[in-house]
Formats: C-alpha cells, structure tokens, sequence
C-alpha cells in the first residue's frame, strides 16, 4: 500500500529568521508543515515558489486573554504574536490543500498557539495557478525560530 | 528446508543465501495508520452531491480534506450520516471574518454542517479550504462527533470558522453524503481518509 501521509523533510533550526521547503515534489495532495519551539515574537509570512508580489491576502482569528479578535491582511500572515517578549514556546500547523494544482488560487488552512499569548487560526490566499514547489516561512523584523520545521505529504487515493 | 530469495540466486554456480524465514532478509512491510479510503474530484459540469458509501468500520476516526468551490453562490455545507435526515443534529460554531466575530448554534437541526457563516465559496479560481474530523465514528456506544475547521480568503474579504457537530446516534458511520443549495464546480476535491487506533 502506498504511504498516504509521509514526512518529507525535517529541519532543525538555531535562531532561524525563515523556514525555507524547496524541490517540493508535486505527488502529493496536500502540504501539512508543523512548527515547533520557541520565537522571540514575530509574525510568520508565507510565501510561494519566491514570488515576492502582491499576490497573499489572509484573514486572522486570534484569542488570549481577552475578547477574541480578527483582522485582515495584504500578505499571508499565519500567525501573529501580539507584544511577544523573551522566548515564547509555540507550535504551528499548516494545511495547503490541493497545492500541486495548476488551475486554481491556493488557499491554506493554519492553526497556532503560543504559550502566555494566544490561540490563533488562519486562511492564507495565494493568488497563482502555479503549483507549489517552494515554501517560505519568513519571521517578520528580528524575530528567530528555534526548533523544528516538517514537511509532510498527504496523498489522497 | 531453507529460503532462497529468487532474485539472488543467479546461476548453478553462484552461491545463495538461505534464510530462515519467508522474509527473505526484506524488512517487515507495516502499514501506515493514517489510509486514503476515498477520493472525489469534481469533473466538467459539476455534481451536486458527494457521497462516501460502504464506508469500512475498521479505522478508528475518520478524517475529510475538502478544496471546494459553488457554482452560483456560496451556502454552507451540509453533511448527512447514514443518509439520515430526520433533526437529529445538534452544531456550533466560531467565526471571524476580519472585521467581526460570532458565534452560534442550533439544536434539531437536519444535517450537521460546514462554513455556516462564510459558506463554500463561489469565486472563481477561489476555494474554500476544510478539515472534518470525525472521532471513533464506528463505535456503537457513543453519539458521534465532527470537528471541522475551514477558511477562504479573496482578498478583502474573507471567513475562518471552527465548528463541531453532534450526530445523535450510536450506529456507526457508514456513509457520508455532502452537498450544497448549488453545486460543486469542477476541480472541487474531497478526500476521505481513516486513522488507525
């Protein structure tokens, strides 16, 4: 029986400012990457195959402390660390559906949390029919990741 | 009486390997726990209904990837069990669409239900992204649970939700219908996986 849900590749990262997944086959039916450590705060954008264009849009859904709350964004934010200081343990875990496709916008599902800050969800548009064959976690201004990043692939029969 | 593996043998002369097992010295081939059971990829002129049927009790939860688009204009998704459509379906759910968010519920209610506040988008090019889990959906002791998230995003607007359904019934799940008020368009996938336990 062929492997339906396999692990592509792992990375182990030190103060890492991007998260890069390149040479990604297009076998697959669905990406799923998990983040796990710790940041010193930032926000986490996404980017396809380098195109650095105008081309993301997201819609963020996020709770703490307080109300929840949500906003909307011209770039592909996955997760947002409001005020986040010192070292915050956090996992990510990222789905893009349907990424090898070469006639459709590709939308990705993420889901985050971060410890003493807040739980978060979030949809990520990229506007390109281009299947996906790179992926670039790139931590807003100062912000490092220490931990380890997953590539996983999901293939549907 | 000893194993020789075929492809090693070679000729009279060659020396073979014998083993002792029908393994032949290849490791031993161990399934994966997370299985594709069923796929559904609409075609030219779209299908109004996606049904999952004779779906296999020897999984322990069940998992739905969706990538869908409506043809005319975005509704929420419903999802019938065991083609019941009697109001024995109870759902909540959160939203936030980048201004505003909400949350609601209902009890009594037809089918249990996806993206009921943002619906499946009908954009083109667009697609709404899902994730239904349905926890021990074989068990005939427990009433079933989905838990669901979802999201699409056009640029300037947009839906992400959290949902979880209650399916008030203790058989177990064999087929799963899915449909919209319209449509699904071509290129909308849904993918039917099983988790072993």
């Amino acid at each position: 029986m062929a492997i339906t849900y396999e692990p592509i590749t792992t990375q182990t990262l030190t103060s890492a400012a991007t998260v890069s997944f390149t040479s990604i086959p297009s076998s697959y039916t669905d990406l799923f990457i998990v983040l796990n450590g710790t940041t010193n705060g930032a926000i986490f954008s996404l980017q396809y195959n380098g195109d650095t264009a105008a081309n993301y849009s997201s819609t963020q859904f996020w709770g703490g402390s307080s109300s929840p709350a949500t906003s909307r964004y011209g770039t592909a934010w996955i997760y947002v660390i409001p005020g986040g200081t010192g070292t915050d343990y956090f996992s990510v875990l990222l789905n893009i559906q349907d990424y090898a496709n070469t006639t459709t916008y590709k939308t990705s599902l993420a889901r985050a949390g971060v410890v003493d800050a807040n739980t978060n969800a979030s949809v990520q548009l990229w506007r390109s029919t281009a299947a996906i064959n790179r992926v670039d976690i790139i931590f807003s201004g100062a912000g490092v990741m220490t931990g380890t990043a997953t590539l996983f692939g999901i293939k549907a029969a | 009486m000893g194993v020789y593996k075929l492809s090693n043998v070679g000729g009279f002369g060659t020396t073979r390997t014998r083993y002792g097992s029908m393994l032949a010295g290849n490791t031993t081939y161990v399934p994966t726990a997370y299985q594709s059971i069923a796929t559904v990829t609409v075609g030219a002129g779209g299908t109004s209904n996606v049904s999952f049927t004779s779906i296999p009790s020897t999984y322990k939860h069940l998992q739905i990837r969706i990538s869908a688009n409506q043809a005319t204009s975005s509704n929420m998704l419903n999802i019938k069990v065991n083609g019941d459509t009697t109001t024995g379906y109870a759902i909540h759910s959160m939203n936030a669409n980048g201004t505003s968010t909400g949350a609601n519920n209902a009890t009594s209610v037809q089918y249990a239900r996806m993206a009921r506040s943002g619906g499946i988008v009908a954009t083109a090019n667009t697609f709404t992204s899902g994730i239904i889990d349905i926890v021990d959906y074989a068990n005939t002791n427990k009433y079933k649970t989905f838990k669901m998230l979802s999201g699409t995003d056009l640029n300037g607007s947009g839906t992400i939700e959290f949902e979880s359904a209650l399916w008030l019934s203790t058989s177990a799940i064999t087929q799963l219908d899915l449909f919209c008020t319209n449509n699904f368009s071509q290129y909308s996938s849904f993918a039917l996986y099983g988790i072993l336990g």
